[in-house]
């Protein structure tokens, strides 16, 4: 159901964005990395994927990743505006209530703010909001509850016990290279949510469309368990994560990766401490 | 950090992007248009082995309909295995029987891919004609336009020089109007029509493709 009610506005005081109490934040360690396809190379095009991790309040940590349409012409920036006013939007429905239950409902009103921020920037630029679509993809973690938004493709999976899983439903076309965006009329509707318990999942990773003919079967849609394990190992290593994720954008744009995908690759990778 | 070397990546085939050209080979395409039309398909194919993911994911298919009646040219094959044999003209222009074939040929192909776990792109139908049927056409045309309006595939038509385009707009898919070629400009078309071809074999798209501009032929028809 489409909500009619606006998450409440930012205060003015930024830093309690980034104020946090017992924290999800303090208990995943996250590494993220994104690099430029081949055929984006090719085209002149830079990467039109951007991922946003944060910490807001009540404790929770928000991974936010949105691949930019290839055929959009402002496609880059209505991914970067996306992730930003998804973790905006949240940030203040969290602080404007405490203790506000991560609903269904919550998540659909961040992604409805995100069509309106995205539609207002056309409007401003006289363009089609077209002119910005992209794919999101968000995961909250607060207290003992996981909450994944999934508009369009790409992933979202967890590994709950030894088991890797997708946690929502992707959004594709009857045909190869057809999804859907936050731009695209319903996405509010149509968009993919779940609620869980986090118990038992130790691992988490976001990941656009590019990574899914390494990671997933395509077939099936289910994530390769020996891409992700190893992934997971490297994640906990001892390093921190801003030493890592020089080594995962490394990895990603290796020609091993580069040569089965010519699309921008994105993943964020969460691991419990 | 040797953690990264033991991913193992998933080994997915490629999505294809099934290409059929419907090409009309009966005796009035003798000389000159079928000399194009050979160095047109040739071009085709040299473009397209350009583009490194396009040569692995587009598959073409060939039916010539006038020399032999309707004839299955080249079953589907990608583009890197495909060796184009000149074509040779002569006969009528059962051009309904081809559309039918056409259809036949696409429905068993994303069958195959269904089975096999391929993804595939929507196909193209592309129909080029210098005349118009000769044969009981009004049921394959009923059926091709269908499929396009209900997303199965996407219905191309071309005329050349004398075509009927009057008939062909009656063939031709509502809002897909048929192009009339300027001149002999195969080489042209053929390298839109590769360029078109890689679009879509690197395409996500919400709504529509946009597709590259049309220089080879006269709009208004």
């Amino acid at each position: 159901m489409a909500p009619t009610e606006e998450p409440t506005v930012v205060p003015d005081d930024a830093s309690s964005i980034r104020e946090t109490k017992r924290t999800a934040a303090h208990s995943w360690k996250v590494i993220a990395a994104s690099v430029t396809g081949l055929s984006h190379v090719a085209r002149g095009q830079g990467n039109e994927d951007s991922e946003l991790t944060a910490c807001l309040p009540q404790g929770a940590l928000m991974l936010a990743l949105a691949d930019g349409a290839g055929s959009a012409k402002r496609a880059a920036e209505g991914s970067r505006l996306a992730v930003a006013t998804a973790v905006d939007a949240l940030a203040a429905a969290l602080a404007g209530e405490d203790d506000l239950p991560l609903t269904a409902r919550v998540l659909r009103a961040v992604l409805a703010r995100v069509r309106r921020t995205l539609a207002a920037r056309a409007r401003e630029v006289r363009v089609r909001p077209g002119e910005f679509a992209c794919t999101l993809l968000l995961a909250v973690i607060q207290d003992d509850t996981l909450a994944v938004l999934q508009l369009g493709d790409g992933a979202v999976v967890a590994r709950a016990e030894e088991d890797w899983q997708r946690v929502t439903r992707p959004l594709h076309g009857r045909h190869a290279g057809e999804t859907v965006f936050v731009t695209s009329r319903g996405a509010t509707r149509l968009a993919s949510v779940e609620i869980r318990p986090l118990a038992g999942i130790h691992a988490l990773a976001l990941l656009t469309d590019g990574l899914e003919p390494v990671a997933t079967n395509v077939a099936s849609g289910a994530p390769h368990a020996p891409f992700f394990d190893p992934l997971v190992t490297f994640a906990r290593g001892k390093h921190s994560a801003e030493e890592l994720g020089p080594e995962l954008e490394r990895f990603l744009g290796s020609d091993r990766v580069q040569s089965r995908t010519a699309d921008d690759l994105s993943l964020i990778l969460a691991v419990r401490r | 950090m040797n953690e990264l070397d033991l991913v193992q990546l998933a080994d997915n085939p490629d999505p294809r992007a099934p290409c059929l050209l419907l090409l009309d080979t009966s005796a009035s395409m003798s000389g000159a248009p079928l000399k194009a039309l050979n160095e047109g398909l040739r071009a085709f194919k040299d473009d397209l082995m350009n583009d490194e993911l396009a040569r692995r994911r587009v598959e073409v298919g060939l039916v010539g309909f006038g020399n032999g009646g309707v004839k299955t040219v080249q079953e589907f094959v990608t583009v890197e295995d495909w060796e184009p044999e000149p074509l040779v003209a002569g006969g009528s222009t059962p051009m309904g029987a081809a559309i039918g074939r056409g259809i036949e040929l696409l429905t068993e192909r994303k069958e195959m891919y269904k089975q096999a776990g391929v993804q595939y792109f929507r196909p193209w139908m592309f129909l080029i004609t210098d005349g118009e049927p000769t044969d009981g056409w009004e049921a394959a045309a009923q059926q091709a336009k269908r499929e396009d309006t209900q997303r199965g595939l996407v219905f191309f038509t071309v005329g050349v020089e004398r075509a009927n385009m009057d008939k062909l707009s009656r063939i031709a898919p509502q809002g897909r109007p048929p192009l009339k070629l300027k001149g002999l400009m195969f080489a042209e078309l053929f390298l839109w029509l590769s360029q078109s071809q890689q679009r879509v074999s690197h395409s996500r798209v919400g709504e529509q493709l946009e597709l590259p501009p049309v220089g080879w032929a006269d709009v208004s028809v």
